[in-house]
């Protein structure tokens, strides 16, 4: 067990390394990167269900059995209040869920804890967070393609497009807040305008987009 | 020749007014100032990794607690913080304390850090310049933090010493993610285990699944994918379920993505 754990560093390492050792000036194809976006997310999904359905190794879907997954369902309504901050959210569903989970405890009978030196450090990561870079700085720039001349220098430079497709903690770019632009973001058909605008549009549609809004290039267009 | 001004942007360069004085013509390229020395880079990179550091300590906390909850020695929670220096050795962690086998959860957790290709091939035009031993030793400090600071700060201007940049930030997120974890064993063993303190990992992992999926359809295909096998296949030997899962889940989202990119151009050809 410890020397496959141990592996994982080495492993870990060269995944970082990889491309500064090898790659030279191609950068990785687009769906491969969405692929690996998508790898994290299904790690995540078959780690979270069964512990959430199956916390003492058999199904418990009835919440109401299962007070891990009552507390899930109970914090998701905050987690979608609270996800264009990311940090906003891990730390405000590690108190809120935790706080649930002793509370119902509690209520079951146990003696309800208080873990003060971990709220605190939670709290502060709470306090911390709207410092930190947004994605959106991340994802706005390439958006708005400066003049010509620019574009070729432009062009050496670091691509944002990738980040907002690899599942990083900080690089996701997230639909903005309401239960209804967070249906019109995954369901794009209903407003085309807004698909541009989100992560999952292909890069050439955004560009083009935001290349026919830039003045210059329309009257050129129009020329 | 006329005189260049270069205004800096939050924006970017892009966004950036390059203007000519006097007149509201695009002017030619100008290069914004870069930092002279690599002591310059060095700071640069630790300033802006000064807030992403303090608020990585209470997410390393927390796997320092759910490790000591699930048996892990101290000692062994360390060096797997060392080693990876990622946030995945949650994951492994909460797959031992699930009682998996040792490679099963050296899988997931690689498969977690899959993303860290997409950010070095995107880095690399960036350091081709310089020489391998600072390529390699750079490559140990390229994680979420570093990488969101140093792409922003490529997207600004050009970085004279990236790797500098990155040893800078990379540093800083580093000291703050063993002192997160060392802070995180001693709470997990001073804190009795009936808090069911090991919870604080799978929240923090529905959180980020939550984030991850509600971002388009084919990470919500991938995410409904893989739990639901997840959860019917959860009784198979040495966790190989969770495996399956996970390959079944990343097969249907990239089925569900290149379905959606068919059907986006036979719009735009309509």
């Amino acid at each position: 067990m410890i020397i496959f754990l141990l592996l994982t560093g080495p492993v870990t390492y060269l995944m970082r390394a990889c491309g500064l050792l090898l790659v030279r000036t191609r950068l990785m194809p687009r769906q491969m990167s969405s692929g690996m976006a998508l790898a994290s997310t299904a790690v995540l999904a078959a780690l979270v269900a069964p512990s959430l359905l199956r916390p003492a190794g058999h199904l418990a879907a009835n919440p109401l059995n299962n007070p891990r997954l009552l507390v899930a369902l109970l914090v998701l309504p905050l987690i979608l209040a609270l996800r264009r901050n990311v940090q906003a959210v891990l730390s405000g569903t590690v108190l809120s869920g935790m706080g649930l989970l002793w509370a119902l405890s509690w209520l079951a009978g146990v003696a309800l804890p208080v873990s003060v030196p971990l709220t605190l450090l939670l709290l502060a990561g709470v306090s911390l967070a709207p410092s930190s870079p947004t994605p959106g700085r991340l994802r706005r720039a390439p958006a708005r393609p400066g003049p010509p001349c620019h574009r070729d220098r432009d062009a050496n430079r670091v691509p944002a497009a990738p980040v907002s497709r690899t599942g990083s903690l900080r690089s996701v770019r997230l639909p903005p807040a309401g239960v209804g632009p967070l249906l019109r973001s995954m369901w794009p058909s209903a407003t085309s305008t807004h698909w541009r605008d989100t992560p999952a549009a292909p890069g050439r549609l955004r560009r083009a987009g935001a290349r026919r809004n830039t003045p210059h290039l329309r009257d050129r267009a129009a020329d | 020749m006329e005189k260049e001004r270069w205004q800096p942007s939050a924006q970017g360069p892009i966004a950036a007014k390059h203007l000519v004085a006097g007149s509201a013509v695009p002017a030619l390229v100008v290069e914004a100032p870069t930092p002279s020395s690599w002591r310059a880079s060095f700071l640069a990179g630790l300033h802006a990794c000064v807030p992403l550091a303090l608020s990585i300590v209470p997410f390393m906390t927390v796997y320092g607690v759910a490790a000591r909850a699930a048996g892990v020695p101290f000692w062994f929670a360390q060096l797997l913080s060392v080693a990876i220096f990622a946030r995945t050795q949650l994951a492994a962690v909460q797959l031992l304390a699930a009682g998996a086998p040792g490679i099963v959860a050296a899988l997931t957790a690689a498969l977690m850090n899959a993303r860290y290709i997409v950010y070095s091939m995107t880095l690399a035009p960036q350091f081709r310049h310089l020489a391998w031993y600072w390529r390699v030793l750079a490559g140990y400090f390229i994680t979420d933090e570093t990488y969101a600071t140093l792409a922003t700060r490529l997207q600004q201007r050009q970085e004279a010493h990236p790797q500098w940049f990155l040893f800078g930030g990379g540093g800083l997120i580093w000291l703050a993610s063993q002192s997160g974890t060392a802070l995180g064993g001693w709470l997990g063993q001073t804190l009795p285990a009936d808090w069911s303190l090991d919870f604080t990992g799978t929240l923090v992992f529905l959180a980020l699944l939550v984030l991850l999926s509600f971002t388009h359809r084919a990470a919500l295909v991938t995410a409904g994918t893989a739990g639901s096998l997840a959860v019917v296949l959860a009784d198979l030997p040495w966790r190989l379920g969770l495996v399956v899962a996970i390959v079944a889940g990343l097969a249907a989202g990239l089925l569900a993505q290149r379905w959606h990119s068919a059907s986006a151009s036979a719009e735009g050809g309509a």
